[in-house]
């Protein structure tokens, strides 16, 4: 039920579209708004200026181009995309309703998106050695820092007379974790020489938080993405390894689904070699497990122990169904191209695209 | 075609009516006000105050709604008529924060405004001592006390004021609405909406001047240094600028609106027109005493 306090929370942002709501309800950071005029979904952010303009000049630049599976954006009445009040901004869609019958194929629309978008806005960088240089250094001081604090905890916890659960858990596969860091940084020094020795490397539109809920279902059984607002321009292995990274952890992925989605991707836009071995980089260093050691440091008290090892299993093992998924397509053959591959833009080419 | 048809074409509205002709509409989307501009450049540059003012600001000035097109206003020939949000329950002053904020994203916007290249027509208004003097010379005679001391005070002043102008060796001024006034700060929801106008744009701080004056009027001078507090917030007025206000704000632009009070015509008029005289200048003497405290101890603050 929507209280007053809540219309006159919105108010002064519906106002912006001339819209008077009869019901608020909140859905995580979307309000459903429903008025005489139809069920809108309204956005909450925090973006500054400059992310707004990349924002909208992303969902208009990506109409431009042809790919229209974008949740559209509504202009306010005064022909803005997006509205800021105080720190947070704003900014309306349609409201497509979950559709649980496209659950199922759900996985298979997002790539096929992220294909097509890449497809549409990849372009083969001029090389710069610095900014090579720069990438290179900067992940892989970030991977070493990592993996110095967990080999510190690995020691504190050695030094204890009596280990908790989780530590001992944590010890028993200290070894197979390094080893997965390990070939990580090896795959990315590899990816650093081939770039320097190729002078080569491509950038696309990243939507930059691919998840199966950025993607919605319109009334037709359609697919669409949405949450563009951290879209950047940088390599398809940061979209690819962020959706990947995450799949694998979900108890019921497998390696052949895994191959089948990334195919469906190579359709689109096939790796270069070289992208393939950064790609294996990224999966293969185990922040996931990383992350939960965090979350037992920092958040012992939230959790049971049980729970925080079920945890740390969890993440170990998707990290073994990582492994394997690396080994499966490194020895993959490429797929062949698309006959009708679309017309390559890029995202800023000032000609014809973004 | 009509004006309500085209308008309903332009700007997808449907059912709409006068409210009250040729101001007030009303359509499906609640009452609209219009705009009548026989100058392009008029219309372009009260569209960007408000366009600007609006970024960051809590409140919301009447900007133009876009036509279906993206256009900011329709022709119909003769003019330019745009579209714009109207209310009529008063905001008032209490919240100053909000009249602060508003205020000092104005001046932000107008300063960035100045340097941009604009082909509007503005108008200066420069204050005339000497003929002030002139109108006050038949009452010289008379050897009214109020006249002869505020004659006084409006050179020193105007020294004041041209001193700390010289203060600033590359003076920008912002170009503002002519008319700033709290009657024109309306309600809607919780928020400051405020309704513009659409004269041609003023160049100098005159408009704040008189805006703040009308503060006081209607409030106190802790409310009106409030004010300044806040607009300090947002546009901070410790430099150039707040210079170049506090200027203006000791220009004794009051002067010649005392002796238009003035009416020779028989001695009841006399005596009125002269106690109305002492009164106008006795509050235009605390409002420049209360911004001038407020200078003050906004420098102390920062000196500390």
């Amino acid at each position: 039920m929507t209280t007053e306090k809540e219309t006159l929370n919105y108010g002064p942002v519906l106002f912006h579209y001339d819209l008077f709501p009869e019901k608020l309800e909140r859905h995580g950071k979307v309000q459903k708004v429903i008025t005489k005029r139809g069920t809108f979904a309204l956005k909450e952010a925090e973006m500054n200026e400059e992310e707004r303009n990349w924002f909208t000049h992303v969902i208009q630049r990506l109409s431009e181009i042809g790919f229209h599976q974008v949740v559209p954006l509504y202009p306010t009445k005064f022909g803005d995309y997006t509205v800021q009040i105080g720190s947070k901004t704003y900014y309306l869609m349609p409201w497509f309703a979950s559709d649980d019958r496209n659950e199922k194929s759900k996985d298979e629309v997002l790539l096929d998106h992220l294909g097509k978008i890449h497809a549409l806005t990849i372009k083969e960088q001029d090389f710069s050695n610095e900014v090579v240089e720069h990438s290179y250094q900067y992940l892989m001081n970030r991977w070493e820092n990592r993996q110095y604090e967990m080999e510190r905890f690995t020691e504190e916890a050695e030094q204890k007379a009596y280990m908790s659960p989780f530590e001992l858990t944590y010890l028993s596969h200290f070894h197979q974790i390094m080893r997965m860091t390990e070939e990580a940084k090896r795959r990315l020094k590899e990816w650093y020489e081939t770039c320097q020795r190729e002078k080569r490397y491509r950038s696309v539109l990243c939507h930059g938080k691919v998840s199966r809920n950025h993607l919605i279902f319109n009334p037709t059984g359609e697919g669409h993405l949405l949450n563009f607002e951290k879209a950047v321009l940088d390599t398809p292995i940061r979209d690819l390894a962020v959706y990947f990274r995450r799949a694998a952890h979900q108890r019921e992925w497998s390696i052949e689904e895994g191959k089948l989605l990334l195919d469906l991707y190579e359709k689109h836009v096939p790796l270069l070699n070289e992208e393939r071995g950064l790609f294996i980089s990224y999966l293969s260093y185990p922040e996931p497990v990383f992350n939960a050691v965090d979350l037992y440091c920092n958040k012992r008290n939230q959790f049971s122990q049980i729970e925080m090892v079920h945890r740390l299993e969890s993440r170990i093992r998707g990290m073994k169904k990582i492994r394997d998924f690396c080994d499966a397509i490194m020895i993959a053959p490429p797929p062949a191209s698309m006959e009708n591959e679309p017309k390559k833009i890029h995202i800023n080419d000032e000609e014809d695209h973004i | 075609m009509g004006l309500i048809n085209l308008l309903e074409n332009e700007y997808d509205l449907y059912g709409v009516e006068w409210k009250q002709e040729p101001h007030l509409i009303m359509t499906d989307f609640g009452e609209k006000r219009l705009r009548y501009w026989t100058d392009e450049e008029r219309l372009k540059w009260h569209m960007k105050w408000r366009d600007e003012s609006a970024k960051g600001s809590g409140a919301v000035p009447d900007r133009m709604i876009r036509t279906r097109d993206g256009e900011i206003a329709v022709f119909d020939g003769k003019h330019w008529i745009s579209l714009h949000d109207s209310a009529d329950t008063p905001f008032g002053c209490e919240e100053v924060e909000r009249w602060g904020q508003f205020i000092g994203h104005l001046l932000l916007a107008s300063i960035k405004a100045s340097h941009e290249n604009h082909e509007c027509k503005v108008t200066e208004s420069v204050f005339d001592f000497d003929s002030c003097l002139a109108q006050s010379e038949k009452y010289m005679e008379g050897n009214f006390k109020c006249i002869n001391t505020s004659i006084y005070e409006a050179r020193q002043r105007l020294k004041f004021a041209e001193a700390l102008k010289r203060k600033v060796r590359k003076p920008v001024l912002p170009i503002l609405e002519k008319d700033i006034s709290i009657s024109n700060g309306k309600r809607i929801f919780h928020f400051l909406f405020y309704q513009g106008g659409d004269s041609w744009p003023e160049k100098g701080y005159l408009p704040i001047r008189k805006f703040l004056f009308e503060w006081l009027s209607h409030t106190s001078p802790l409310s009106l240094r409030m004010l300044l507090t806040e607009v300090n917030k947002v546009f901070p007025l410790n430099g150039e600028h707040g210079l170049l206000l506090l200027a203006e704000i000791t220009v004794p632009w009051e002067l010649r609106d005392c002796l238009i009070l003035l009416d020779n015509e028989n001695l009841e008029k006399m005596i009125e027109g002269m106690q109305k005289y002492e009164a106008t200048w006795e509050e235009h003497r605390i409002f420049l005493k209360t911004v001038t405290q407020w200078f003050d101890e906004n420098r102390r603050k920062v000196a500390l």
